[in-house]
């Protein structure tokens, strides 16, 4: 499409002619109450006067609105690309079941791991998929869930059928931990398979597995490498039922260096008689949404909220906690 | 959704589980802008949370107070992170510094056309401030931040088919309304290259 169609005059003597923006900017909430489309007709031609004249009222509006559409309830990879990088993942996976076992039983634990080379050419498609996906649909990194909520987190078609990531959750793995547990579906049809996928904060993919289900309620899985410590991950756990793969939740989690593992192993059993302490010591190793989620599980008795006061009360320790207890109109 | 008007009032009248819920949500949603949508740095994106929430909750809840209800306060949040964010430089402004040198092209120091330059100015302000806010606001989207029809459709929450249309009708308003004022300085909008004025000025580029 050439310029002329856009009419270069106009947009250029419009630059030439175009007067200071306004000095009274137009309230936040008349912007927001504007895109919500809740304004009477009145006012909505007020404030339609005053962004056709203020440029930098425009700009936050057309901004604030580019943000306000929802997250795509996704998986890091697009469906096209996940299906075809599931497909070539499953040909390649049976091929080695195959070769590697002479028929798996799925009423006992089987897992594999692939070989670095294999995992270095499987990996090439979800690398590339999960940067393409990263100039779209899901451009944040993987402790996204956490900061966005639920709206960020990926949830399966049907739910129920999910399987529930159990540890680790927002908290840290630490190197004596069992590794990564889950609890299978909810419905009664069981998944024949699991698929366990970590990514890291750039996330690339960092590890992967299949594992056999045992016809237990939870399953648990530990690679035979352990994830560099001190470092943000993020892993989910997707399941096999009646050759439909349904993915959980993207979990966030960090490993913490085996200083930080000894002092927090000894800091939880100092206070293990506290209900506040843990969230005390998550704060403290820098893990505040461990902290918080410790928190959101308490229940809310009077003893908690006294106890909650006196952990507000170590503000100092956290800048995180303070950020919170500051917002909590407390002088 | 949790941030909803029974949930500031208890905010506002200093309830402290409310007030509590209240900063947990606002930190996500926060974060979420800034670090998920806008690409800031973790530390930039804690730092909007900070100024936000400090804005929110200044002078006794002012900014709080400030939001009427009407509509989700999800969007007034996202307005005021949004302007927060342009404000503190994390966005790149709009090329204002860029009039005075089109300006200045346009002029090349002759005298006759810096005056030529300002009647045209004043008869073009004259000319938008007769349009309708609607067009002038289509107008502004259109010719001077120069967003395609399909974003202004989004932003106005209109098809893009209706937005073209409105864009012409607008367009083709305003240049009437321009060579009513002053045939002989707006004579030639749309008619250079034997372009006629029955040609679409708002396809997408």
């Amino acid at each position: 499409m050439t310029d002329s169609n856009r009419y270069p005059e106009l947009e250029q003597w419009l630059a030439q002619s175009a007067e200071s923006p306004p000095e009274d900017h137009l309230e936040d909430a008349d912007i927001a109450a504007w895109l919500d489309g809740v304004v009477q007709d009145h006012r909505r031609e007020q404030i339609e006067l005053h962004l056709g004249q203020c440029g930098p009222c425009r700009q936050v509006m057309t901004e604030s609105q580019r943000h306000l559409e929802p997250v795509k309830e996704d998986t890091p990879f697009r469906p096209r690309r996940l299906a075809i990088a599931a497909g070539l993942f499953m040909v390649f996976s049976l091929g080695l079941i195959f070769r590697l076992f002479s028929g798996p039983s799925t009423t006992e634990l089987q897992a594999f791991t692939l070989t670095s080379q294999d995992l270095q050419t499987l990996s090439r498609d979800f690398r590339r998929n999960a940067h393409g996906a990263a100039q779209g649909s899901w451009p944040a990194p993987p402790n996204l869930p956490l900061l966005l909520g639920e709206e960020a987190v990926f949830r399966s078609s049907d739910a129920r059928s999910a399987p529930s990531p159990l540890s680790p959750r927002w908290s840290s793995l630490s190197t004596d931990s069992k590794g990564f547990a889950w609890q299978v579906s909810s419905t009664e049809e069981s998944s024949t398979r699991y698929h366990l996928m970590v990514v890291d904060a750039e996330e690339i993919l960092v590890e992967q597995a299949t594992v056999f289900a045992t016809g237990e309620p939870w399953m648990e899985f530990t690679f035979s490498t352990p994830l560099p410590l001190g470092e943000a991950f993020a892993w989910k756990v997707t399941a096999e039922t009646r050759g439909e793969w349904i993915a959980s939740e993207w979990v966030p989690f960090s490993t913490l260096s085996s200083e930080e593992e000894a002092e927090l192993e000894s800091r939880l059993k100092e206070g293990r008689h506290h209900p506040f302490f843990a969230a005390v010591a998550y704060a403290e190793m820098g893990m505040v949404d461990a902290a918080l989620d410790h928190l959101a599980s308490l229940p809310h008795t009077q003893r908690n909220e006294e106890a909650m006061t006196k952990l507000w009360s170590r503000k100092h320790l956290n800048p995180s906690l303070e950020s919170l207890d500051r917002s909590r109109f407390h002088d | 959704m949790i941030l909803d008007k029974a949930l500031i009032e208890r905010v506002l009248d200093g309830e402290e589980f409310a007030g509590r819920t209240f900063a947990e949500e606002c930190r996500k949603l926060i974060l979420g802008l800034a670090h998920g949508r806008h690409h800031l740095s973790r530390d930039a994106a804690e730092e909007i949370h900070q100024t936000v929430m400090v804005r929110l909750l200044d002078r006794q809840g002012k900014a709080l107070r400030a939001w009427r209800g009407e509509g989700k306060f999800t969007t007034y949040l996202t307005v005021i992170v949004t302007r927060e964010i342009i404000h503190g430089g994390k966005v790149s402004r709009r090329p204002e510094e860029n009039l005075d040198e089109a300006r200045f092209q346009a002029s090349s120091h002759n005298p006759v056309k810096e005056a030529e330059l300002e009647e045209r100015g004043q008869i073009l302000r004259q000319a938008l401030q007769d349009l309708k806010p609607r067009d002038r606001l289509l107008i502004a989207l259109r010719h001077e931040d120069q967003l395609p029809p399909r974003e202004i459709a989004r932003i106005l929450g209109s098809s893009s088919g209706a937005i073209r249309k409105a864009l012409f009708d607008a367009t083709k308003r305003l240049k009437n309304r321009l060579i009513a004022l002053a045939p002989e300085l707006f004579g030639p909008i749309g008619n250079k290259s034997g372009e006629t004025s029955s040609h679409s000025p708002v396809e997408d580029p």
